[in-house]
């Protein structure tokens, strides 16, 4: 499974997933590429079944590739995108047949497109999952191992959210995720989508320094939700009040 | 289909969250049930299947008796026999908690997936996979000194955000789920819908306080 994310900032999209791919109960890499752009302003991303996952989003790279005319607004690559993922899934189950197996109904493949849209001037998100493909506008979309995700999402987002905050919450729902589901993890992938930048691609490099800003926000949240669940604070929502006051340990960019 | 059920052992007792039965969108089915004073079985995946297995074999037929693991061993072996003689390959699985006489509590699972069947003993929590949200938060809020009251809180704090994230309006209403305790001398009991109504309120002031809390988390103090 996979914790694959499109996420609204006041100023653009953030786009991320982990890196793990499952094969079973006790095997899995951290190798999976769920992740690529598919031109200036747009990226796609899968989740579910790693193969015809792949299949999908590298076709539709390579179909927008070579019909750069045709394919340069985000609507007509979202109607060309849908039959692209419903062919990559179908040549994938046609496989398995060959060899004698057959894929269980549960088992599901999705992908995940977003990007800006010059057409609209918009910023649009938009979902396809087997074995219907039908495509559906999102305002958000956390999806596969989405819910402790949502969970902290609740709490945590705000509308007015700028990109650059929005990556740094993205990456913490990844990590709290993670630690508790054993079928995320590995390296994060993430990449921003802005009117003046476009596409931005995070290196592992800014990715690990995120994480290295993080670990005072991890530690403060622990502390927050203990602090929520002691004796001391039940009920006492002027003593939190006064505790955020003094917790001045938030991270420095 | 499976529904929640959350359950956490204390120094004092074993607090229970069950998912109420219309929200696993059956009004019949009761999805948990006392064999004894000091035990407990609760339907730990699909319910429909759960709820025949119980009456067919556990009420009709045979009276368990001893303690939860005597009983968890003889409704195994039971359910183990069912299973293989109807070639049911539907998931489907079981919580035994209770106390034993010498006051040893115990939580056991039996699940029954495909054509295997296994048991486990949980220790000093157990959340049904159908609630990440719970395991989340059990996992980070659990403290080996936690109180059964406290683990009452929790267990309902865990339920109800399962629920709001889930069904996605927010639960206020006892009835969408119930607090059970087994407590060493006293024995099994079901909280009164009071209690449980008050839980829920002191766990919105806490989720209220917890939202204030993290307000400034994720902005930049730069300003």
């Amino acid at each position: 499974m996979t914790l694959a994310m499109a996420l609204r900032a006041y100023d653009g999209l953030v786009l991320a997933t982990d890196s793990r791919a499952t094969g079973g109960p006790h095997q899995s890499v951290d190798t999976s590429e769920k992740f690529l752009q598919v031109n200036r302003d747009i990226g796609v991303m899968t989740y579910g079944l790693a193969l015809p996952g792949y299949t999908g989003i590298s076709r539709l790279v390579e179909t927008v590739k070579s019909k750069r005319e045709e394919l340069t607004y985000f609507k007509p690559i979202a109607d060309e995108a849908g039959s692209i993922f419903q062919r990559a899934y179908v040549d994938w189950l046609d496989s398995e047949k060959q060899q004698g197996r057959e894929a269980p109904p549960e088992f599901k493949v999705g992908f995940i497109l977003g990007g800006y849209d010059s057409a609209t001037n918009q910023f649009k998100v938009s979902h396809w999952e087997s074995p219907e493909f039908q495509e559906r506008e999102q305002g958000d979309l956390l999806a596969a191992q989405w819910h402790v995700a949502r969970f902290l999402l609740n709490k945590l987002f705000y509308p007015e959210i700028s990109v650059e905050q929005l990556g740094e919450l993205v990456v913490f729902l990844l990590v709290e995720t993670a630690v508790s589901e054993p079928t995320v993890g590995g390296p994060l992938q993430l990449a921003t989508i802005t009117l003046s930048q476009g596409f931005q691609r995070l290196h592992e490099q800014d990715i690990n320094e995120i994480l290295r800003r993080s670990q005072k926000r991890f530690c403060l949240f622990r502390k927050i939700l203990l602090e929520t669940f002691s004796d001391e604070a039940a009920g006492l929502t002027a003593h939190l009040n006064d505790k955020v006051g003094q917790a001045d340990a938030l991270p420095k960019p | 289909m499976g529904n929640m059920i959350i359950a956490i052992q204390t120094l004092n007792g074993m607090a229970i969250a069950v998912e109420s039965p219309h929200l696993a969108r059956s009004e019949e089915i009761q999805n948990i049930i006392s064999p004894n004073q000091h035990t407990v079985l609760a339907y730990h995946e699909t319910l429909p299947l759960g709820q025949q297995m119980v009456e067919g074999i556990l009420q009709q037929h045979v009276d368990l008796e001893g303690d939860v693991f005597s009983i968890a061993e003889q409704a195994a072996n039971l359910f183990g026999e069912f299973v293989t003689q109807n070639s049911i390959c539907d998931p489907i699985g079981f919580l035994f908690l209770g106390y034993a006489p010498d006051g040893r509590g115990a939580m056991l699972g039996w699940f029954h997936v495909g054509d295997q069947t296994r048991t486990t003993r949980f220790f000093p929590f157990c959340v049904s996979r159908t609630c990440p949200i719970a395991g989340y938060l059990v996992n980070k809020l659990y403290a080996p000194d936690i109180s059964l009251t406290k683990a009452l809180e929790l267990a309902a704090y865990a339920m109800t955000q399962s629920q709001i994230v889930l069904v996605g309006k927010k639960i206020i209403k006892h009835e969408y789920f119930s607090l059970a305790a087994i407590h060493p001398d006293r024995g099994f009991f079901w909280l009164d819908r009071e209690t449980t109504e008050s839980i829920i309120r002191k766990n919105e002031e806490r989720d209220r306080a917890l939202r204030i809390a993290c307000t400034e988390l994720f902005v930049d103090r730069n300003w």
